[in-house]
């Protein structure tokens, strides 16, 4: 019990050290680096275009086929639209972008920090005067509330798009029609359910990353060790927290 | 040179126990490093040497006992005290402990960053001073992948000097380093104690390092400090480790099991 004891002791001091952090913040204290941060948005955004791009795409596919192969059967293949639609606001578009950022930036979070810890460099922060949480996990965290759901509109968009195009030119639906499906079926609460639930994963990815980076002691195994759990750990939560999303979102549906 | 300002007050360790993961690695310490002076803190590998000093850097908190420097309980400062602390304390890693994604002067340019409100064009200049104060003012925009292991210990001494700090900690500087570049790092040591009037801790287990820049030595063995006095005294001191250690002759208990061992293993093999 005494690892369990540790390990989450190190989580709340990190969670009590970000919320001193933006206490400095109000009293007009720097607690940003702006190159940290910039290097920040660079990797988690920018860098993750194309990927989530390319899944995005693929998404849209696969859905419009799946979605054509059973409507078809009932003669209700113009809902094609507004089942990929719905599906890609409110689930994969949220879900397969915290899942690519995961396997992008939560593991570079736990990497990255899991190496200066054991080359003490989080050592010669603390001796510096400058607090690792503030210097490390900040930017992140800005960079990931800011970019996540970024990155979550862009793979609804293309994840919706590249459905209708697929549609109109390999299942002979009309692209007018599928794009007025959509218009007329699609509703800003369900872009509003996807954009929070990725606010929710955007936090989780940083803070599991971070920890566990924090957590490492024992030289290189470690770090790989780390950055598994880092991983690992973030899919585990970030399906829960999207069960849970789901279920409010069902509760509380309007009438 | 003449230097008026004061370096760092002496520093005290009082009954200092201390544990690193769950084994007790110090127990009872007593010591005294000296203002002004710079003490070698030296002991065989295992011997408790750099857990004593991550207990001043305040990243190990005592299990009992305490420290004090200039008569206050370190572990009792107020977070201001802390941070002034910290502003007067310069640190040198083992290996330099740079952060590897900046370049070397955005390294140095850290603390001054954090501890003052220079703007960023005089932070530079200071950069650049700090850089040939070690010499390497050529290596500013290097990152620290790209220098070698003599030049990120310096690098790392230039970032500890930045805020001119009147107390400087090293952890093993001359651990890994060719003969020469250890003799260069010693010397630019005792260069910058005279220059800048400092207290200097350094913990070492280099003997050569030892009789270069120390004057005040504590020797640790299995977590107790079996000398504390002048470098001059510790050679006549009459006690079997350290006169072992300092004609570096292994133990004859563990050199015999080291043979045995040996022994047995050519068996094994020719079997």
């Amino acid at each position: 019990m005494n690892w369990l004891t540790r390990d989450f002791s190190v989580l709340f001091w990190m969670i009590t050290r970000l919320i001193a952090c933006a206490r400095m913040g109000h009293e007009g204290r720097k607690i940003f680096y702006l190159r940290e941060i910039a290097k920040a948005f660079s990797r988690i955004g920018a860098d993750a275009i194309p990927i989530v791009s390319v899944i995005a795409v693929s998404i849209g596919v696969i859905l419009s086929l799946q979605a054509a192969l059973q409507l078809e059967k009932v003669g209700a293949v113009s809902y094609v639209a507004s089942l990929v639609g719905v599906t890609i606001l409110t689930e994969l578009g949220p879900l397969l972008t915290a899942i690519i950022v995961t396997g992008r930036s939560g593991a570079s979070f736990a990497a990255e920090i899991a190496t200066m810890q054991i080359y003490e460099e989080i050592d010669a922060l603390e001796v510096i005067g400058l607090d690792p949480v503030r210097f490390l996990v900040w930017p992140k965290l800005l960079a990931m509330v800011l970019m996540v759901p970024c990155l979550t509109v862009l793979a609804d968009f293309v994840g919706i798009v590249s459905g209708g195009v697929f549609s109109s030119v390999f299942l002979g639906i009309d692209g007018r029609t599928y794009f007025q499906e959509s218009v007329n079926f699609l509703r800003l609460r369900f872009f509003y359910t996807g954009l929070i639930k990725s606010l929710g994963f955007a936090v989780t990815i940083t803070l599991i990353g971070c920890w566990q980076g924090f957590l490492a002691r024992d030289g290189a195994v470690d770090v790989g060790l780390r950055t598994t759990r880092a991983v690992v750990q973030s899919i585990f939560v970030i399906v829960l927290l999207d069960l849970f999303f789901t279920a409010v979102n069902y509760l509380v549906r309007p009438s | 040179m003449t230097n008026q300002r004061q370096a760092a007050p002496e520093i005290r360790l009082e009954g200092l126990s201390l544990s690193y993961g769950g084994r007790v690695i110090i127990e009872g310490l007593d010591a005294v490093m000296p203002a002004g002076r710079i003490t070698a803190v030296l002991g065989g590998s295992g011997g408790g040497k750099s857990t004593v000093l991550k207990c001043i850097l305040r990243l190990l908190p005592p299990l009992s006992g305490r420290v004090t420097i200039g008569g206050q309980d370190f572990y009792a400062l107020s977070p201001e005290a802390v941070r002034d602390w910290k502003r007067d304390t310069g640190v040198l890693f083992q290996d330099g402990a740079l952060l590897g994604s900046l370049t070397v002067g955005e390294n140095v340019a850290l603390p001054l960053q954090e501890h003052t409100d220079l703007p960023e064009d005089l932070i530079e200049e200071v950069v650049r001073l700090k850089l040939k104060l070690v010499g390497l003012e050529h290596t500013l925009h290097y990152y620290p992948r790209e220098l070698s292991g003599g030049m990120r210990k310096r690098a790392g001494l230039a970032r500890a000097m930045a805020l001119d700090p009147r107390l400087l900690l090293c952890d093993e500087p001359t651990a890994g380093l060719d003969p020469i570049t250890a003799a260069e790092l010693d010397r630019l040591i005792l260069r910058l104690k005279e220059t800048f009037a400092m207290t200097i801790v350094a913990v070492t287990h280099d003997l050569d390092s030892l009789m270069t820049i120390a004057e005040h030595v504590i020797v640790l063995h299995k977590g107790r400090a079996l000398y504390q006095g002048d470098l001059e005294h510790l050679m006549t001191f009459d006690d079997p480790y350290i006169k072992r250690f300092l004609n570096r002759e292994p133990d004859p208990f563990d050199a015999h099991i080291m043979e045995e061992d040996l022994a047995a293993a050519t068996r094994a093999g020719k079997g």
